[in-house]
């Protein structure tokens, strides 16, 4: 290990003497060192659902369309061509037609083309296909669920048909459960399914140089990328899920970036002369929990809603988050068309959360059992849940899980015996929210953890994705949304800002209204 | 004699490691749910968990499936992380080296401090130094190393710069012995911190003990002045005792480097431990285990035989 480490200290330092030698070397930008709360997943950009997994592997691969994340002050994101120089959808909604970009090769020199496109399709739709991966299609459900015929058209056209219309599928592909970024083909015959997620292969503007499991990632700058190229040197991705062990690298200037500060921090760190807080407050982050519709208990309606008003969600944004979250009464995520910051159902009101429990038959509360996230974040907002519970009642006990290993725990969906999971997401597109509700998304086929179905609110959410304008689309969203919150089908917790801490000297950075970052446009400047 | 003492011994040692293995493979059994899942995570396909449960035997008795493990075990192949995707000793293995590193440093240091207070103290008993010292025992031996670190990392790193706060090497362009001597110091202080205290606490006793028996009294009314004393008679009559303690401390320094890791995001097999433990990563767990037992029995091993050979020179003497 500390052979080669020092092996590739060597060849780093050798590899620096040479630049300098260089007379035309592009210049040094330094490197950025992003110290994260939780571990990326493998690097699979086709079988990943985790925020910090796929913020990573959008460094590294592309997308045909990309969100663009140049504006910190857009209300929502807007799509710009990336591997697709234009696209155009026809039939109302059902087809969509993308004219590839060309000369464009993946990191390896594998040339990218309309094959390449279908390679990666074939990855979960062709069952008998060498690349084909279950892993894969369990995460895909923007394609398996809508795209019923892919074809190549000719060499730099690519065509996509739906089995319904979707003016929203496009946005859909650059989301978890859908995210349809290209990877090398050679790369996967090389490596082969697995084991690819070690050597992951796009054509993004950087590089994967080397993963240390549980300690860093390293990416490095692409020097060929067809586009504007990065300006840093290297990305390092460092975790470090313990919050006072990531502060303390802040404040010691190991790390440069930190996203998820210790809330209880979080006015200290602002008083350090040499860090910059960046938040957005139109970033797409509900903090969420499912409730489990298989739960005995929790079948009845009355308790569900006693839940929701007995829970103090103003109070905690502001005295827990300190200004870097409001309350989520909604299921509608913020930086989408169709939020609407009005919308409020269940304020907080103890006494009827009491009086409903009592209706329901349970005057002395009762026990329930709760799934959560380790997320670099302490358990505070859960105990903040807890306590509010408690005081109406109701005992929650909380099991803590692994990042990485929770996804796929919840993602299997709630057993009979657990009450409430928590989950942290939202996507710039509003149909994320049939993602986690619809009737038809239960597990394995979804993520619908908690088994919630109301075979009224499927409809809307296929109706609203048909509409092309986007006013008429929002009406029909906000209509599922209170239907949802009627059956108090889910409990909406916060709405994050994504704080960042920076150091100083990190220039170029944009906190957009979206969960990942552009790195390309960093630089480092002492 | 000596021959039969060091059979005695390692037969109780291969004992305890067939205890060790059985807890150890029992771990998998005692997790929640299909042992298939548990080891290839909620996503794995159906055909790749059948595809493993034949491979484990896992239709076949209890017994029969002990035995498949153990020698898959002793081959060194211990399955596949479920986190990571990488082969569990490609992933132990470095990670326990890191630990070995950290727990040696702590060693170190926990027997130079241990032994120069302990004798310092005991030289002057009920001196200033003496006092002073027994109060800092009393502190440094009390603190959880996930708070000394802390305390330490706020100092050292933080407001006088003098040590980096967290990992092993930096993050860019750093890996040389001198950088990671310097990552080093911190995590090893504070891993040593608690086992110091109790040598310094017991070497102390130890030469209180030897410096009030009669021979030394003798040397000390024939004038032999005191720095002597203690170097030339007292050291080599306490010396099996104090091996004796650090022996006995190393087990301890073991778990307080594992907390330690955590603390400064060390690389080690204690935070792998911690990780894998959270993420259900059943048979990295497994292996930590295992890994971390069999270098405890062992040291105890290699410490009763060094002590038994101590012994021996000291009846012959």
């Amino acid at each position: 290990m500390t052979a080669m480490t020092s092996i590739r200290a060597l060849s780093a330092a050798l590899g620096l003497g040479m630049a300098a030698l260089l007379p035309h070397q592009a210049q040094a930008q330094g490197t950025l060192v992003w110290g994260t709360p939780a571990a990326a997943d493998a690097l699979d950009p086709h079988a990943m659902g985790g925020w910090i997994g796929r913020a990573v592997t959008r460094q590294i691969f592309e997308g045909l369309v990309e969100a663009d994340l140049s504006d910190p002050d857009a209300k929502y994101v807007k799509l710009k061509p990336a591997l697709a120089e234009s696209w155009e959808v026809t039939e109302g909604g059902k087809v969509w037609t993308f004219k590839l970009r060309q000369g464009v090769m993946f990191h390896d020199g594998t040339p990218f083309n309309a094959e390449a496109v279908k390679y990666n399709v074939e990855r979960f739709t062709k069952p008998d296909a060498q690349q084909y991966s279950e892993k894969a299609v369990a995460y895909m459900g923007n394609f398996t669920g809508w795209v019923e015929k892919f074809e190549i058209v000719d060499d730099t056209t690519v065509r996509f048909t739906l089995n319904r219309p979707n003016y929203e599928w496009v946005d859909g592909t650059i989301h978890s459960y859908g995210q349809f970024l290209m990877m090398s083909p050679a790369s996967i015959e090389k490596y082969g399914n697995e084991d690819v997620a070690l050597h992951p292969t796009g054509t993004g503007p950087f590089r994967f140089v080397e993963r240390e499991q549980g300690v860093k990632i390293v990416l490095e700058r692409n020097d060929d990328y067809w586009g504007e190229k990065a300006k840093l040197d290297q990305l390092v991705i460092a975790e470090l899920s313990d919050g006072a062990t990531r502060v303390n690298a802040l404040l010691a200037g190991e790390i440069n970036m930190m996203t998820i500060p210790p809330w209880e921090q979080i006015d200290d760190l602002k008083q350090e002369s040499d860090l910059v807080l960046s938040t957005n407050d139109n970033v797409p982050s509900i903090w969420y929990m499912h409730i489990n519709m298989k739960n005995e208990i929790l079948k009845d309606i009355r308790v569900r809603q006693a839940m929701l008003y007995g829970f103090n969600r103003k109070e905690m944004a502001e005295k827990l988050m300190r200004g870097t979250a409001t309350p989520a009464y909604g299921m509608l995520s913020k930086g989408t068309f169709a939020y609407d910051p009005t919308f409020e159902m269940y304020p907080y009101d103890p006494e009827k959360a009491r009086a409903l429990l009592a209706e329901a038959g349970y005057p002395d509360g009762f026990e329930v059992n709760m799934d959560a996230i380790i997320y670099g974040l302490g358990e505070l907002s859960e105990q903040w849940f807890q306590r509010d519970m408690a005081n109406i009642g109701i005992k929650v006990n909380m099991t803590k899980n692994e990042w990485i290993a929770y996804l796929g725990k919840w993602g299997a969906g709630m057993t009979d015996d657990v009450g409430v999971n928590e989950m942290a997401w939202g996507t710039s597109i509003p149909s994320w929210t049939s993602v986690v509700s619809r009737c038809d998304a239960f597990p394995p086929n979804g993520v619908n953890s908690g088994w919630y179905c109301n075979p009224k609110v499927d409809p809307l959410f296929d109706k609203a994705v048909s509409i092309e304008d986007k006013a008429e689309a929002a009406k029909v969203y906000q209509e599922a949304n209170t239907l949802i919150m009627e059956d108090a089908g889910f409990i909406p917790m916060y709405n994050d800002s994504q704080p960042v801490f920076l150091n100083k000297s990190v220039k170029g950075f944009v906190n957009p209204a979206e969960n990942w970052f552009d790195f390309s446009t960093v630089y480092i400047e002492e | 004699m000596i021959v039969h003492a060091i059979l005695g011994r390692t037969a109780r040692v291969a004992f305890v490691l067939f205890g060790v293995s059985v807890i150890v493979f029992g771990l998998l059994q005692f997790a929640p749910g299909d042992v298939a899942t548990a080891l290839l995570g909620p996503q794995a396909s159906d055909s790749a968990k059948e595809l493993l449960r034949e491979q484990l035997g896992l239709n076949k008795p209890i017994v029969t499936q002990y035995f498949l493990w153990l020698g898959n075990t002793l081959q060194g192949d211990f399955g596949v992380s479920i986190i990571s995707r990488n082969t569990v000793l490609g992933e132990v293995v470095p990670r326990f080296l890191n630990s070995v590193l950290l727990a040696s440093a702590a060693l170190v240091i926990a027997i130079i401090l241990g032994v120069t207070v302990g004798i310092a103290s005991a030289a002057r008993a009920g001196g200033f130094f003496d006092r002073t010292s027994s109060a800092s025992v009393q502190v440094f031996g009390a603190m959880p190393p996930f708070w000394l670190g802390l305390v330490l990392v706020y100092f050292f790193a933080l407001q006088f710069r003098w040590f980096p706060a967290t990992g092993m090497t930096k993050t860019f362009g750093g890996g040389d012995a001198w950088d990671i001597a310097n990552h080093l110091v911190l995590p090893a202080v504070t891993a040593a911190a608690a086992s110091a205290a109790v040598i310094v606490r017991m070497v102390r006793a130890v030469f209180l003990e030897v410096l009030g028996s009669d021979y030394i009294l003798v040397a000390r009314a024939r004038g032999v002045r005191s720095w002597r004393l203690l170097m030339h008679h007292a050291l080599p009559n306490c010396m099996p005792h104090v091996l004796n303690i650090i022996g006995l401390q190393l087990g301890y320094l073991i778990g307080g480097t594992l907390f330690t890791e955590v603390v400064f995001a060390w690389p080690g097999i204690g935070q792998l431990l911690y990780k894998a433990i959270l993420g259900r990563d059943v048979a990295v767990v497994q292996a930590c285990v295992l890994f971390i037992a069999l270098s405890f029995v062992l040291i105890n091993l290699a410490v009763d035989l060094i002590n038994d050979f101590l012994a021996r020179k000291m009846r012959q003497s």
